[in-house]
Order: structure tokens, then sequence, then C-alpha cells
């Protein structure tokens, strides 16, 4: 349906470098990215508010690069909402569908039907200084979903709402992607987002789009050290590493695996694949058990993430609640355990 | 080294009530002081001014004459200034200019150049250079009320376009933004998104540029002199009853300026203008 195919563009603090990027009908892309890597110029020129010097954007076949944003048929929900603030709700909503010459009648029953669907038919009479953020954020959704385009853009869309109304939103957009048969192309920070909402995540670092794949491909496989860092995930070794340190648990997991992959120089493991054995608990099939000494430990709500030296550094996710029960505490030795199938190779 | 190790007390500098109280009054002295020396010169001049004398200059032709004169030269001025102003501060705050800091000391420049510079590059321009060709084309502007406008023009068109730009600056440019991915043109995102928006600045600029023209003296007295009955504007009658002795109407004069500014400024400030426009 859209595609963005080496696009390159230099606006001095962002920059664009030979990004190529497919969206299918009925995606949810989630472009995942650190503050600075070109997301926003990404969609701004998608949009037709850039346009880059180098490369092509179509649109189901339709080559949009150079036309003016209002020719090219793409919605928008912009990271701040940007409503008119001199327009109640319904004339937020309504804007576009005048602006295409929708008869009064037709733009009422639109405007009425989205706005029940995201219900804030309720609000239509009202000015976006008097809506929560979650109102407004829905009214920004409704103005784009009334011009009923298949391809909306959102940038950011729940970067200012509590965690209460976000996850209510999420639900709304969850759904709404499904009945309305959306694509969606999400600009994120929150990983959350991604894994909640994305049928494809797409990393953009520094201007260069590093990795597209299913939500499992990015987070579970990330395609270098660069987008495993990204993630937060800091369990890459190179085999330098590993041979440094052979009996290290780690090494006689991961090795194993780059020995069959020549091309492949570093190794990568979630943190979230390491079993703790508590208790002389057995560990899985086919898994290497070691020893590892907590060298630190930091709660994050239900879980805890353990600092390890296993002869290489690990870091180790696990229940919060089995953690606080051992009572272990840093200095103390566990036993954890990994499997070689959970070793994901990398070619840099 | 030994005062690296010791601890600067919280507040050690702020702490002098003395030197606290001696700064509060020496700051609202100066207030003070402003405020009462321009409440007292406009004072002393109403004072100076009987009814009867405000009476007489109001309805004497030549003031008469002058204040039609001044009001649809300035309200003229105005209209084109401002004309021109909006879509030259849209560049201004939209566009990326080529030698942007060149366009704007250019456009400062009436500004800041003194007033008979301002009336003598006029004339220089319009008289000497322009005079004979545009005089076979059935123009001639200096020493006309034509020139009048000219002049007011010349001086008050960077008040307009920064008062625009100022008002179109407290735009966020997200907003025609995202009337652009909605459907509009940048015409119709300009008319229906930014125009409303900044309406009241754009406003407050007309009343600004309109005080600015109303009070100008030294370009129109250059550029078309103060022949009554014909170029003498406010300013200009004030000055010349000045210096052939009738103080009373040239005060009479100077006090129905004072309360067309004082008019104007309330307008601007009711419309939420803001000082460094001046």
């Amino acid at each position: 349906m859209l595609a963005i195919n080496d696009v390159s563009i230099d606006l001095g603090q962002f920059v664009l470098n030979h990004v190529t990027l497919e969206v299918e009908r009925g995606d949810y892309v989630c472009l995942v990215g650190p503050t600075g890597a070109g997301k926003t110029i990404l969609f701004e020129c998608v949009m037709g508010l850039q346009i880059p010097p180098t490369g092509r954007v179509t649109l189901d076949g339709r080559d949009i690069t150079r036309l003016p944003p209002e020719d090219r048929g793409v919605g928008y929900v912009p990271q701040d909402y940007a409503l008119f603030p001199h327009m109640n709700v319904f004339d937020n909503m309504a804007y576009g569908l005048i602006e295409h010459r929708v008869p009064a009648q037709e733009i009422r029953r639109r405007v009425g039907e989205v706005a029940k669907l995201l219900n804030i038919d309720h609000l239509l009479e009202r000015r976006p200084s008097t809506l929560s953020g979650g109102e407004a954020q829905r009214t920004a959704l409704g103005r784009a979903l009334v011009l009923e385009r298949e391809l909306i853009l959102m940038d950011e869309p729940f970067g200012a709402l509590d965690q209460v109304t976000k996850r209510q939103l999420f639900k709304y957009l969850k759904a709404i992607h499904a009945e309305l048969g959306l694509t969606v192309m999400h600009v994120t920070h929150d990983f959350g987002e991604a894994f909640g909402l994305a049928t494809k995540v797409a990393v953009l670092l520094g201007g260069r789009l590093c990795q597209v794949g299913s939500v499992e491909d990015v987070f579970l496989r990330p395609a270098t050290r660069e987008v495993a860092t990204f993630l937060g995930i800091t369990n890459v070794w190179s085999r330098q590493d590993l041979l440094g340190c052979p009996e290290s648990v780690v090494s006689r997991a991961a090795l194993a695996v780059l020995d069959s992959s020549e091309e492949c120089i570093l190794a990568c493991l979630p943190p979230d694949s390491i079993t703790v054995l508590w208790d002389g608990q057995q560990p899985p099939d086919g898994a290497v058990q070691g020893p590892a000494v907590i060298q630190g430990l930091r709660w994050q709500g239900s879980q805890c993430e353990l600092e390890l030296d296993a002869g290489l550094p690990v870091v180790a996710t696990n229940a919060a609640r089995a953690v606080a029960s051992m009572g272990v505490t840093v200095g103390d030795t566990i036993t954890v355990a990994l499997h070689p199938m959970d070793v994901h190779p990398m070619k840099r | 080294m030994s005062s690296a190790a010791t601890p600067v007390p919280v507040g050690a500098r702020t702490r002098s009530p003395l030197g606290e109280r001696l700064f509060h009054y020496c700051a609202t002295a100066a207030l003070s002081f402003e405020v009462l020396f321009i409440s007292t010169v406009i004072l002393a001049a109403a004072w100076y001014v009987d009814l009867d004398d405000l009476k007489a200059t109001v309805s004497s032709p030549s003031m008469r004459y002058a204040m039609r004169m001044s009001i649809t030269s300035v309200t003229i001025t105005t209209l084109i200034s401002v004309t021109l102003a909006i879509p030259a501060a849209y560049a201004l705050s939209h566009y990326r200019i080529p030698f942007a800091p060149v366009v704007d000391t250019i456009l400062d420049l009436p500004i800041v150049m003194p007033p008979i510079a301002a009336g003598m590059t006029l004339l220089v321009l319009f008289g000497y250079y322009l005079g004979e060709p545009m005089s076979a084309l059935g123009i001639y502007l200096p020493h006309t009320p034509a020139g009048v406008v000219v002049a007011q023009f010349f001086t008050t068109m960077t008040f307009a376009v920064r008062s625009s730009k100022a008002a179109l600056d407290g735009i966020s440019p997200r907003l025609p933004r995202v009337a652009r991915t909605l459907g509009s043109n940048e015409w119709r995102a300009f008319r229906r998104v930014t125009l409303p928006l900044a309406k009241p600045g754009l406003i407050a600029g007309v009343v600004v540029t309109w005080s600015r023209c109303l009070g100008l003296f030294g370009p129109v007295v250059m550029f078309c002199g103060a022949t009554e009955f014909r170029t003498q504007v406010m300013p200009t009658a004030i000055y010349i009853n000045t210096s052939v002795g009738k103080l009373e109407e040239a005060v009479a004069g100077a006090l129905i300026l004072v309360v067309f500014a004082l008019v104007t400024l309330i307008i601007f400030k009711r419309l939420g203008g803001r000082g460094y426009m001046w």
C-alpha cells in the first residue's frame, strides 16, 4: 500500500539516510527510535510536509513524493493533537469534510458516527481547551477518521496521557484498527505500545532504518548490537568475549550457536530468556546451567532485573515476587539456566 | 584549599534585609518617577488649555482640515500598510528567506533612521529622480496630500509588518500543517486557521500602525511641507501654530492627539497587544 523507497533528506539536525519501508494494507506499523532518530521527518515525507530530494514515496502505486499534503489522502494525528482552538469538537472533526465540499447533511452524519465510535458524541459543542488529554486525543483521531482515509499516521498519540487513559485508548485504537480495516503508522518511544498494537515494528536509529519485522522478530531477534542496545537488551557478547571465559554458562550456550554460523560474530540473549533456578529447580530440557553472582537488583513493578556476574556480565529478568520471596541480595550466588535456542546470533 | 571544604550557608548571599529593601525602594521610586513625570506633563497641557480654547481649536477651519487630513491619510496609509504587511509577515514567519538578516535590517531601517532623513530620502527619490517621469504620467508626490500618505507609509509600514509577524508567530505552525493534511491548500489553511487565530494580534497591529502614523511629523514636513488646506496634518498644524505664537491652539491640538493616542492604547491593550511592538 505505502512504499517508501530509498528516501534521504538532510535537515541539519535531522536526517534520513536511504530509508526503505513497505507497509501493507491493514498493517499496524510502530516506528520506534530515540529522539532525533528522524521518525517525525519520515512522517513528514509521507504527509508531504517535507519533500525528500532523493527517493520515492508511493501510495497504492501512485507516486506522491512531490504532491502537496492536501492531495495525498493520508490521515494524520499529531503528537500534541493540534486541535484548532477557535473551533469546537464538531467543527474540528468536520474541518476536512468541509474542505472536501461534502454536503452539510453528510458531514453531520459522518461526524456523528465517528464521534459515537470514539465515545465523544457528548463533547461535540465543547472547545478543545475544555477537553481532557484523552478526549483531545480521541477528537484528533476522529478528525482524521471522518475522512475515511485508509492510511493514518499517528505521531506519539499517547505521549501526554496518564496510564489509565492510555490503556483505555489502546483498547479503542485496537478495536478501530480491526473494525475499519485501517492501515496505521504509529511513532512511539514506548515499547509497551509497540508490543500491544503493532503487527510490524520498524526501528529507526540515526536516520537509518535498522530493522523491520514482526514484534517478536524485533524484540527477540534484534538485527544488530545497535538495535539491541536501543531495545534495552544489554546481553550482547562478541565471540572474543565468549572465548575469553569458556567455562561461563553464557559461553557454553552461546559459542555452540556462533560456531554454527561463521558470519555471525555477536550473540544476543533477551533478559527474559534466562531462567533463575530457585531451590534446586530443574532446568528446561537442553538448557545449560551454571552459577552467577548477583551484582545488583532493580525492581520494576512486577518484574525484577538482576544484574549478574556469570563470568561475563548478564542481565536477567524475573518475577519480582519470586525474587523477594527467596530473600536474595547483592553478593549471593544463584543458579541460572539458558537455552542455546534462545541465543540469537548477530552479524554486527 | 580549605575554602573549598567550607560549606556556604544557604541564602547567605541574599540574607540582607536592608539591601533588599533598598533595592525594592529604588525600583519602586524609579517607576513612580516615570509615571508621575508622564502624568504631570500631560496634565500640565490639559491645565493650560481651557474649554473655550479647545472649542475654538476644534471649530477653526484650518485645524478641522488638518484633523480631517490626518484621519483620512492615516486610515489610507494603515490600510495599505496592513494589506502589504500581513503577507510580508507571513513570508517572514513561514518561509526560508534568502539573506534573512539583510532583509530584516532593511525592514527595520525606517524605524531607526532619523525622521528628517526619511523625509529627505523620499524627496530625493520622488522629487529629483522620479519627479519628472512621474509628472509625465500625471503623478507628482512631493508637497501633495498623496505624498503625505507615502511619507507615512514609508515610516510606519515596518510597524505593521513587525506587529503582524508577532501575531503570526504566536500561532503554532503545526495547526496550518495539520489543516494541510486535512485537505486545505496553503491559502485555505491560512484563511481558516492562522488568520482567525491571529486576528486579535493583527487588529492590535492595525491600531499601532494607525497611532504611529497619526503622530508622524518629520518625514511629512520634509516631504510635503505644511501647506494650510493642502498637506497640513495634525502634528504639522501644531508646529505651525506654535511657530506663529498661537500657543493655546497648538496645545489644544496636542491634547486632541493625546486623546487619540490614549484611545488607541486602550484598544491595543484590550486586544492583547504586547509592549515590545512599540
